[in-house]
């Protein structure tokens, strides 16, 4: 990295606004690295805490959907939280050719920077950027660590891989915080913090985070890790969303009805909502799927099931999903009345009832509930277990393969592909009817 | 008083012991393995198949075939899945019936023609001639709602799969209708599983009967059965939007009408028209 001012060897403390000018030297992606430290209210021996806040080239970081809320921006070094702690910000930004500034405003005297710097890096064709970090920072209580600033980027996934140890009387614990929200754990304890030790991992492991939560392209995204004790952060790996690919992002699509003048797009959103959520609640385990579920195939499924419950017959306006039926045993495993496991972590493996039930109650009265667990149903089916020895390990199957376990009758459930996967990929239902354009 | 010589005596008690010590030796030493799993604090299977040809099985029910074997329902402790097998009086696997194997690729069921859970299972005369046929209806978990039926004929110890119904939207009843001490199998189903307005509308019924040990289609036998599904297809008939269906639709009717007027008719015909035009569908769809 070019360092632009301050080392580890060489601190320095800021008094006022200090203008840090760089230049680059081509149009490219720049990762611009910030490692501070400020201090809180009691050490200062005041009753305000110290804060730094930073812009770039005069574009402020403030809290995620504020113009003004530069203060306790997760870009900025708050004393308040680190209580004098080292803390690293990392932006990862579009820079042009040329000259460009970074300005540090102190709110006091009560702040230090020990290191400015930035890189250029490398976007693949894949839009992944895949950082080698191995950062470990001081000692610390639950307080912030690193974060990482997209600005004008979007984000598809993250892989954060980190190595933890239990230490003493307290372990090494990661929580991640994408624009303001706590990324869950599946634990039933601290649920709020990602990674967690035990005193049985005195010797340490390397444990992978990969979270498939997307982030939409705006002028900025937040990725918080607060840490406590001293983890690592071996590499972290971003799939991003450019404004080239924009485009790219998966949308719902919108489907048209010309001939009954339906509303085919009516449940959009509890798809998206429960689909994000499903996709949310696996990519946080051990063995997350390879492809996210796509909520057009979902779409697509609910169209197919039911014309999104136009079609009234086997309860179709309120199972739009066909899944909770007593004709149907997918309803009987989610309840708990058959027993059906799935896989937990690589020590574990639990009744999908049980499973799920800590996520909702399993109960379809409405719509949403029928896409919310016709989709638990269709993820069930998408997974098994490669093998019955410990360390578990689960396999994926490719969705199409889920879906046809979806259906899962043998004699026509390829038919029953033909017709969701025409309506996924070219708008076409089996009536021949045109619902969507590409 | 004559002397008894104690050597036949000596001979009996030896060769008594010799066989005493041969079946206990045959009972205690008898091999019976299984695997367990230990799983939430649980060990499964709860009652394992012993000797199983593949692990972890576990027996849901049992059917007493005769003093020493048992028709068993298996399920993995892991996997979803019902499987049928003779065990032995001790739980130990003697045999699959045709067609109840489980068998596992990754976790899925190869050829899952028995279903994931049990509905119903017995053993019945059908056809009056003394000799109970085993039948059993079981379900698997999807939205075709499908409902496999299994028909077995069971003379000696051996069990002989006579019919196989594996459709979608299904229900399998057996009642005597006509009371003439023969009973029909009433199989309720639908030409499709794609979507509720296939399942609840391409109805169909078929009557199966067993002659001379066979079963045949007695649909015509029972025209009071069909007016009913002139019902259900009266509204998609009527109806504009269900015009894909419409061909389908009078091809089920002509069919009712047969069995009405006591001609055999069935629905395969339909499936074939509507398998007919779900390929012009999908090859026009390719073309574009």
């Amino acid at each position: 990295m070019s360092t632009i001012k301050g080392s580890y060897s060489l601190h320095y403390s800021l008094q006022s606004p200090d203008i840090l000018n760089f230049t680059t030297p081509k149009n490219a992606y720049y990762i611009i690295k910030i490692i501070g430290r400020a201090k809180s209210e009691k050490q200062r021996n005041s009753t305000d805490d110290e804060e730094v806040t930073i812009s770039i080239d005069n574009k402020t970081f403030p809290k995620i959907n504020t113009k003004k809320g530069l203060l306790n921006s997760p870009a900025s070094i708050n004393g308040g939280n680190l209580h004098n702690k080292e803390k690293i910000i990392f932006f990862i930004t579009y820079l042009e050719t040329g000259q460009h500034t970074i300005t540090l405003t102190p709110q006091h005297q009560d702040a230090e920077i020990i290191n400015v710097s930035f890189e250029e890096i490398t976007i693949n064709a894949d839009n992944k950027v895949n950082l080698p970090l191995n950062i470990k920072l001081e000692d610390r209580d639950k307080c912030n660590w690193i974060t990482f600033v997209l600005i004008n980027l979007g984000l598809r996934s993250v892989n954060i891989q980190t190595h933890i140890k239990w230490q003493w009387l307290d372990g090494d614990d990661i929580q991640i915080i994408l624009n303001g929200e706590i990324q869950q754990s599946n634990t039933t304890f601290r649920k709020d913090w990602i990674l967690k030790t035990t005193p049985l991992d005195i010797f340490g492991k390397i444990e992978t985070i990969h979270l498939t939560q997307e982030l939409p392209l705006q002028e900025h995204n937040y990725i918080e890790i607060n840490a406590d004790k001293t983890p690592t952060l071996n590499s972290i790996t971003f799939q991003l969303i450019t404004e080239h690919n924009k485009q790219e992002t998966p949308t719902i699509k919108q489907y048209k009805d010309e001939i009954y003048n339906r509303d085919y797009n009516r449940y959009d959103e509890h798809i998206l909502t429960a689909v994000n959520y499903w996709n949310n609640f696996f990519s946080k385990q051990q063995y997350p799927p390879p492809t996210p579920l796509d909520p057009n195939l979902v779409k697509a499924m609910v169209y197919r099931e039911s014309k999104m419950g136009y079609d009234t017959r086997n309860n179709g306006a309120i199972d739009v999903m066909q899944v909770w039926d007593e004709r149907n045993p997918a309803k009987s495993t989610i309840i708990g009345d058959i027993s059906e496991r799935e896989f937990v972590d690589s020590d574990t493996t639990d009744f999908i009832h049980n499973i799920f039930k800590k996520e909702a109650t399993p109960e379809v009265l409405t719509p949403k509930d029928s896409i919310f667990w016709g989709i638990s149903w269709l993820y069930h089916k998408d997974q098994t277990l490669e093998n019955l020895i410990k360390p578990y390990t689960r396999v994926w199957f490719p969705w199409e393969q889920a879906i046809r376990r979806y259906n899962a009758n043998p004699e026509i459930v390829e038919k029953y592909i033909s017709e969701v996967y025409s309506i996924y990929e070219t708008g076409i239902d089996s009536d021949g009817n045109l619902l969507w354009e590409k | 008083m004559g002397k008894i010589s104690r050597k036949p005596l000596l001979i009996f008690s030896l060769l008594f012991f010799c066989l005493l010590t041969v079946l206990m030796y045959q009972r205690f030493s008898e091999k019976r393995s299984y695997l367990t799993i230990e799983t939430g604090g649980e060990i499964y299977p709860k009652n394992p198949v012993f000797n199983a040809p593949i692990d972890y099985l576990d027996i849901l029910k049992k059917i007493n075939l005769s003093p020493h074997t048992n028709l068993s329902l298996v399920r993995h402790a892991m996997f979803s899945g019902a499987g049928l097998a003779i065990t032995d009086d001790k739980d130990v696997f003697i045999n699959w019936i045709p067609e109840g194997e489980l068998a596992f690729k990754q976790g899925s069921i190869i050829d899952n023609s028995l279903g994931d859970v049990l509905y119903w299972w017995k053993f019945e005369d059908l056809d009056a001639n003394n000799t109970q046929e085993f039948m059993a209806e079981f379900g698997i978990a999807g939205s075709s709602f499908t409902h496999p039926f299994h028909l077995y004929s069971y003379n000696n110890g051996k069990f002989t799969l006579l019919l196989k119904l594996i459709k979608a939207s299904s229900k399998t009843e057996v009642k005597d209708l006509n009371n003439d001490g023969q009973k029909e199998i009433i199989h309720q189903f639908s030409l499709s599983g794609s979507g509720a307005f296939d399942k609840a509308t391409l109805r169909w019924k078929d009557i199966w009967r067993l002659k001379d040990g066979n079963p045949v289609k007695v649909n015509n036998e029972f025209p009071e059965q069909y007016p009913e599904l002139l019902d259900i297809y009266k509204e998609p008939l009527l109806s504009e939007e269900q015009k894909f269906f419409h061909p389908v639709f009078l091809c089920l009717k002509e069919k009712v009408e047969s069995n009405i007027n006591g001609i055999l008719a069935d629905s395969e015909d339909c499936a074939n028209i509507l398998h007919r035009q779900y390929e012009e569908v999908f090859t026009k769809i390719g073309q574009k």
